[in-house]
């Protein structure tokens, strides 16, 4: 790397504790052409900061932004009677669960209930995968390597960056438009992401994450855990496994409707 | 759980701003900014941590961004004509800073990519750290489009920049 690059990305306030930054400006010290040039980038760091930071957003938009707490109470309440009472089917199945967990502690500790050992290295996996991927969305500002609004051209766009790629989709995926796909790696493998405009629309969207199914997973077993509709990060997810590679779906905002996009 | 109020009140000068960067208008950043607060409005309940609620503001405006942006233009990008001589803002404006104006037509001739991480470096002084784990991007590729995106900027505000220092100093 080139250590104008290091230097362009020097932060006066993050750089204590980051050995790459302390070496360059080492090298910099030692280097009066380097050292004038980073200082010149600096004076324009300070610069552009004050600039941007000086520039308000227009007066009233505080104001504006505010109501919509008083908005989402409005339709939190509307919604709440169905939440009361699901809180109270919630509340009876948790101590029912929680009582049969204590009648059966024995077994469960002991791994006797058939399969379940067999299967819990495929359990924490396919939950590591789906909880990693709905992280993803939560936190991540998702930038995509390839833009297209048709299924086939992702497919080839996949195909030719040797990346993993959808043969058929369920009816549901397929009536929606593709925005684009990207590729990264997760745990050393490979995953590749296709975003659908969600029906909802106004923006939302529909994240698929495609990977291989490893050797030491169980792939029939995975496929039933994934139809199961799980809610995590606040979004709701769901999958399926098809001819040696697990499927995500991760809705981009809790609005996003998965229920019947697998039918 | 977060208060909306006061999450309100400590991101949203940066967000606009952000917005502002990102699309280039006032009207629009505006819209950004008020979809983004309405879903979090709806959301706040699942957001527990100030941390992630500063990371999820921004990923949600910048989606919301994407989406509508891509669907409309396809993304034209403009090239940044570093030899562009019909505009040479050192003489457009007298004071001794940059003009946000000049300064707000150099980012947003930047390709999306540079502007997005030179506008979160400036704006919200993410890390360069911060920005890879955001955007998903190996480090070395965050470092390598703050570095262009500064080389740019810098050839195109130098002669206000010196003149500013000179002065001052």
């Amino acid at each position: 790397m080139n250590i104008k690059e290091t230097l362009s990305a020097f932060h006066p306030e993050n750089h204590e504790d980051d050995p790459l930054m302390n070496l360059a400006i080492e090298e910099a010290e030692k280097d009066p052409e380097l050292l004038r040039w980073f200082t010149e980038q600096l004076e324009m760091d300070n610069a552009i900061r004050e600039t941007l930071h000086a520039q308000k957003p227009p007066e009233e938009l505080l104001g504006k932004l505010l109501q919509y707490q008083d908005a989402a109470e409005e339709k939190r309440k509307l919604i709440s009677p169905f939440f009361r009472s699901t809180l109270q089917w919630g509340a009876i199945a948790a101590c029912l669960l929680i009582t049969t967990v204590f009648a059966f502690k024995d077994t469960i500790i002991n791994n006797q209930i058939l399969g379940y050992h067999a299967s819990l290295s495929s359990i924490e996996k396919h939950d590591d995968f789906r909880i990693a991927m709905a992280e993803f969305v939560d936190t991540t500002i998702i930038s995509l390597d390839f833009l297209s609004e048709g299924h086939n051209e992702i497919r080839q766009w996949l195909k030719e960056a040797n990346q993993l790629s959808f043969a058929t989709l369920p009816d549901g995926l397929e009536a929606l438009d593709t925005l684009g796909c990207k590729s990264f790696k997760w745990q050393d493998q490979s995953i590749s992401l296709i975003c659908f405009h969600s029906n909802e629309g106004n923006g939302r969207i529909v994240h698929l994450f495609i990977k291989e199914v490893q050797p030491t997973e169980d792939a029939e077993f995975l496929d039933t855990q994934y139809a199961s509709l799980q809610t995590l990060y606040g979004r709701q997810t769901k999958g399926w496994v098809t001819n040696g590679k697990h499927y995500i779906l991760v809705g981009s905002d809790p609005d996003v409707d998965l229920t019947d996009i697998l039918v | 759980m977060l208060n909306f109020e006061k999450t309100a009140k400590a991101y949203y000068q940066k967000l606009y701003a952000f917005a502002y960067h990102l699309c280039g208008n006032q009207a629009d950043a505006e819209d950004l900014t008020q979809h983004t607060f309405y879903r979090l409005a709806l959301n706040i309940h699942t957001l527990k941590k100030e941390e992630k609620a500063r990371s999820w503001l921004y990923s949600t405006l910048y989606r919301k961004f994407i989406d509508q942006h891509r669907r409309i233009v396809k993304f034209p990008t403009v090239e940044f004509d570093e030899n562009d001589s019909t505009r040479d803002y050192s003489e457009e404006q007298p004071e001794y800073t940059i003009d946000y104006a000049a300064l707000t037509d150099c980012i947003r001739q930047l390709d999306e990519p540079l502007r997005v991480v030179i506008t979160l470096f400036y704006i919200e002084n993410y890390s360069y750290k911060e920005i890879a784990r955001m955007l998903d991007l190996p480090i070395g590729t965050v470092m390598s489009r703050l570095y262009r995106a500064k080389t740019k900027l810098h050839k195109k505000l130098t002669p206000s920049l010196k003149t500013a220092y000179v002065v001052q100093n």
